[in-house]
Formats: structure tokens, C-alpha cells, sequence
């Protein structure tokens, strides 16, 4: 999960990354914290989505896990 | 400390609209506005009052129900709980930084807990009582609007993330860079300094490198922008994130020219027994409420004042001797003991808004006892300080001095002349006791034994 969660990371980022480097204009007089209130909302989503991912794929594992101790259980009782 | 009896504004409590310090006859007051009425209220009748004053991460306050002349836009007078020494984020080690960045992101969950929300996270907000750290500014919380950001996010990063990445990732000293930034380190400038390698750390990328172009690219684009929301799970997410970059920071003091000091000097096992019993028997003859230790190495000298009760400072250059210091003060859960950064050729000055908003380290005195233990030749033969200068600075600082003379024929100061000319034909016994009593009057003189060196216990003349 950890490897699938940083490699999700990884091309997310990439993504955002020209998104967000691509130069724009810098100037400084404006307020400053607008970029701070921006990146969060990027970051909000990214963040979010990868904690989504990551209940979805403990889903995942805990249903065949489920399947598996069943099966198993299943053969211990033929 | 408190002998000198302060009244009007504090000078560095004037940016937030919610209210303001001041003193009346030496007691620090807080006015909070009727701005603030709603926010302020919450506060005290959420709970989060009581959970923060509870875990020791907000200093307390009391109400002052009859206040004599309170002004129109005046909601409440508070007296808050009085700390003795303020220090400042550029005169912490990396350890009271980290800390202090972590206390900040805890008080920010529990305010989300109860519906509030940080409205800002300067590392000034931040004070170290018996050495942990505690949230300060009663002011700084506001009624948390769902889907709205943290409002302090891009004060948190400048802060602290950026002078603790540059701290461990590049060099322990650039800390000193918050002496010029008073409002936090410039993200863009934090990135250019920082090694390449950084980008590919997942939580310094986002907090720092994307964070600073984000701030460039979109400083032109303000308003629409805003109305984006955020889930308040994404934002737990985000001081998560803020949380595990901060954690994973580490710095490991080594190999430092000062922090084996004592298993170095020339100093036999009694004669630095004998020095202790002199200090200890000083200080009790002065038996001051605060001490300043000048030059305290990782606190040896400074454990036996505050082992006494007594509040001590203990003051050190080096940055490593600084945080071996903390350590043990935080390991030993020691009370009346704060290890702080300071560079005695240089101290802290008066900066910000009119050069009034932080206080230099002479304002936050005079200390009643200062202790300059190994310390004078440093400072007169290192720096090329005349006597008089020393005995000047002294002055003005402490009511009480206890200081150690180290003559040339010590093989300490015999290193120092190694490698320079000896420009300091006054540098002897005789002139130092000449110079210091016009400033002092020496109580006590004590030779240590087996070394050439000579204690001195002097409290500062009237003028």
C-alpha cells in the first residue's frame, strides 16, 4: 500500500507540478497569502484523495482477506 | 525579575485588531476589544479554554471584573499568567523550534476539535515555561467556517518548517535568518538555499518548493480564487502532513569544539569541585530570583542556580552546547531552566516596527546576578574588547556579577595568543580589578585552587 500510495503521490504530483511551476508572474505587492490559500485548496484535494485511496485499498485487502479466511476456513471444515 | 516598573503599551502588541497588551504599575494586562466579544466568548464557554489551559499549551488568564476606566472598544480586561523571560525563535536550538512548531499544530487540532481555528502560528506566539513550550497569545483563536482554509498555513511553513529544514538539511546557524525575517523565512529564498534532494522528499516538495511557486504564480490572482472550499478532513490531512514533515526533521549536535568542553579544560576533578562550592556559596550570598549564565556551555554551572529555585538562563553561541542543554533539561524534566542562543560579541537587538516590536536582550533586563565564568578572555582577547567595555556591558545588564579572570600564563589563554600577536598588554589581573571596580565593588574574590585562575563575586556601584 505504501509503494502504490507513493507512486499515486508521485504521478499526482508530477501533474500538479506543471501546473503549478509553469512560470506565472510574480508580483509581490499583491497579497501575499494568496498563494498559500490556493496551494492548500491543490493540496486539500490531493491529500484528500490519497487518504480516500487509501481507506478504498484497505477495503479492498479487508474483503479478500475476507475471502481468503473464508475459503480457509471453509476447507479446514471439508 | 520585575524591578523595573513597567506602564503603557507593550511596544510589539499592535498588529491584531482583536486587542493589545500594556502594563500599569510593572503587571502585563490584555485588552481584549469588543471585535473580538464573539470569538473571545467561544474560547472560554467551548471548552477548548479549559482543554488547552489543561494540557499546559495556553498560558491561563483571570478576568478582571472591576476595572476602573475601561475604554469604548474595550470587551474585557484579562491578566495573564506573567512569564518571567521572553525569548525569541532566533535564541532556540533546533530542539525548542521543533517543539514549539509541534505545540503549534497540536493547539491548532484541538481548536478544530472545538470549532475554532489558529488565525495565526508566529513562532512569537510561542514562550518556554520550565522549559516546554506554551501558546501565549489568548487572542489568536477565531470561530473555525467550514470549508475555509487555515488561514495561518503560509505563516506556519516561513515560521517554522522552512528555518528547521534549512537547520537540519543545510546548516544548523541559518536559524539566525529569523533575526532578519521577522515575519518568517521567504519561502522562495528557503527553497534556493535548500539542497536539490529536497524536492524529492515528499512533504518538503509540497510545504516549501510547490508552496513558494504556488505564492508566486497566483500573488496576481486574488479574489475568485478563494471561494474554494475545503473539507474539514482535508484540512486534518493537511496538519498531518505539517506534522510528519516537522517529526521527520532531526539534528543530532556532533563533533562540536565546545560541547566537550569540560573533559578538556585544565581543570583537576577538585578544583572544579572547589569552583562549584564557590558558585553555589555566591550565589547564595546574592540569593537572586534570576540568573543570568553567560557563556554556559551546556549548563554546568547554570544547574547549580537553578537547582536552588532560582530562574536562570543559561546563555550559550553555540548551537550545539544549546541543544545538548535543552535535551538534558527536557529529559530531566527540569524547572527554572532555559538554554537559549546567544552570541555575546553580538546579542540580540531591538527589531521590527520601529525597531520596538522584539525586545533586545538588554531590555529584558538587568538580570540580578549575572555569572561570566570562563568567559572574560574570550571576550577581551577573541573579540578585542578592552577591559572597561566588559565592565560597562556588565553594568548596565546585572546588579550582581560573578566572574572568573583567566590570566595569560593559563594554558587556555596561552591557545587563544598561539596564533596572534599579544596586543593586550593590559590584559592582567591588576587592570581587570582596576577597571571593574569603577563599576563594582568586589564582595569576594576566591583563587581556585591548583590553576591560576580567580572567582570574583561584585555587585554593580550605584551611579
Amino acid at each position: 500500500m505504501r509503494i502504490l500510495s507513493s507512486k499515486i503521490g508521485i504521478v499526482v504530483f508530477l501533474a500538479l507540478s506543471v501546473i503549478v511551476i509553469f512560470p506565472g508572474r510574480a508580483l509581490a505587492y499583491l497579497d501575499p497569502g494568496t498563494g498559500s490559500f490556493i496551494f492548500q485548496t491543490i493540496l486539500a484535494v490531493v491529500l484528500g484523495s490519497l487518504f480516500a485511496l487509501k481507506v478504498f485499498w484497505k477495503r479492498i485487502r479487508l474483503f479478500f482477506k475476507n475471502i481468503l479466511t473464508k475459503n480457509n476456513v471453509g476447507g479446514k471444515a471439508d | 525579575m520585575g524591578k523595573r516598573i513597567r506602564n503603557g503599551l507593550v511596544s510589539g502588541s499592535f498588529r491584531d485588531p482583536s486587542g493589545f497588551l500594556f502594563y500599569r504599575d510593572g503587571r502585563l494586562y490584555r485588552q481584549v476589544n469588543n471585535i473580538y466579544r464573539d470569538n473571545y466568548d467561544l474560547l472560554m464557554n467551548s471548552g477548548l479554554y479549559r482543554k488547552l489551559v489543561g494540557e499546559r499549551l495556553l498560558i491561563s488568564h483571570v478576568e478582571i471584573d472591576d476595572w476602573d476606566s475601561l475604554a469604548v472598544d474595550a470587551y474585557k480586561i484579562i491578566a495573564p499568567e506573567s512569564i518571567s523571560f521572553i525569548s525569541y525563535p532566533y535564541e532556540w536550538c533546533f530542539g525548542q523550534l521543533k517543539e514549539a512548531a509541534l505545540t503549534t499544530l497540536r493547539i491548532q487540532k484541538y481548536a478544530l476539535d472545538f470549532g475554532m481555528s489558529l488565525k495565526d502560528s508566529s513562532a512569537y506566539n510561542i514562550q518556554f515555561v520550565n522549559c516546554r513550550p506554551i501558546f501565549i497569545d489568548t487572542l489568536s483563536f477565531e470561530k473555525y467556517r467550514e470549508g475555509s482554509p487555515w488561514v495561518a498555513y503560509g505563516q506556519f511553513c516561513r515560521h517554522f518548517l522552512a528555518p528547521l529544514t534549512l537547520m537540519c538539511r543545510k546548516d544548523i546557524r541559518l536559524n539566525q535568518m529569523l533575526r532578519i525575517y521577522i515575519d518568517g523565512l521567504p519561502l522562495d529564498l528557503a527553497g534556493k538555499l535548500l539542497p536539490r534532494r529536497t524536492w524529492l522528499k515528499f512533504s518538503l516538495l509540497t510545504h516549501i518548493h510547490l508552496h513558494s511557486e504556488s505564492r508566486k504564480r497566483f500573488a496576481d490572482r486574488p479574489a475568485k480564487n478563494k471561494k474554494r472550499q475545503i473539507s474539514r478532513r482535508a484540512l486534518f490531512a493537511i496538519i498531518d502532513s505539517l506534522e510528519q514533515a516537522i517529526t521527520g526533521l532531526r539534528w543530532k549536535p556532533a563533533n562540536t569544539e565546545w560541547a566537550d568542553y569540560y573533559s578538556e579544560t585544565n581543570y583537576a576533578p577538585e578544583s572544579l569541585t572547589r569552583k562549584k562550592e564557590i558558585v553555589a556559596e555566591y550565589i547564595e550570598a546574592i540569593n537572586p530570583p534570576m540568573v543570568w549564565d553567560m557563556g554556559a556551555n551546556t549548563g554546568f554551572f547554570s544547574r547549580i542556580a537553578s537547582a536552588k529555585g532560582i530562574e536562570t538562563i543559561s546563555f550559550d553561541f553555540d548551537p550545539a552546547c544549546v541543544e545538548v542543554n535543552y535535551r538534558e533539561c527536557v529529559k530531566n524534566g527540569e524547572a527554572n531552566i532555559l538554554p537559549l542562543l546567544l552570541d555575546l560579541s553580538n546579542p540580540s537587538p531591538n527589531i521590527g516596527w520601529a525597531n520596538r516590536e522584539r525586545m533586545s536582550l538588554g531590555e529584558r533586563g538587568p538580570a540580578d546576578l549575572i555569572m561570566a565564568l570562563a568567559l572574560v578572555h574570550h571576550l577581551a582577547i577573541s573579540n578585542n574588547l578592552p577591559l572597561f567595555r566588559i565592565a560597562e556591558f556588565f553594568k548596565e545588564n546585572c546588579r550582581a556579577l560573578i566572574i572568573e579572570f583567566i590570566p595569560k600564563n593559563d594554558s587556555q589563554v596561552r591557545r587563544l595568543l598561539a596564533t596572534r600577536d599579544d596586543i593586550f598588554p593590559r590584559y592582567t589581573k591588576e587592570d581587570f580589578e582596576a577597571e571593574f571596580e569603577k563599576k563594582f565593588t568586589i564582595v569576594r574574590s576566591d583563587k581556585i585552587p591548583d590553576s591560576e585562575r580567580t572567582l570574583y563575586l561584585m555587585t554593580a556601584n550605584d551611579e
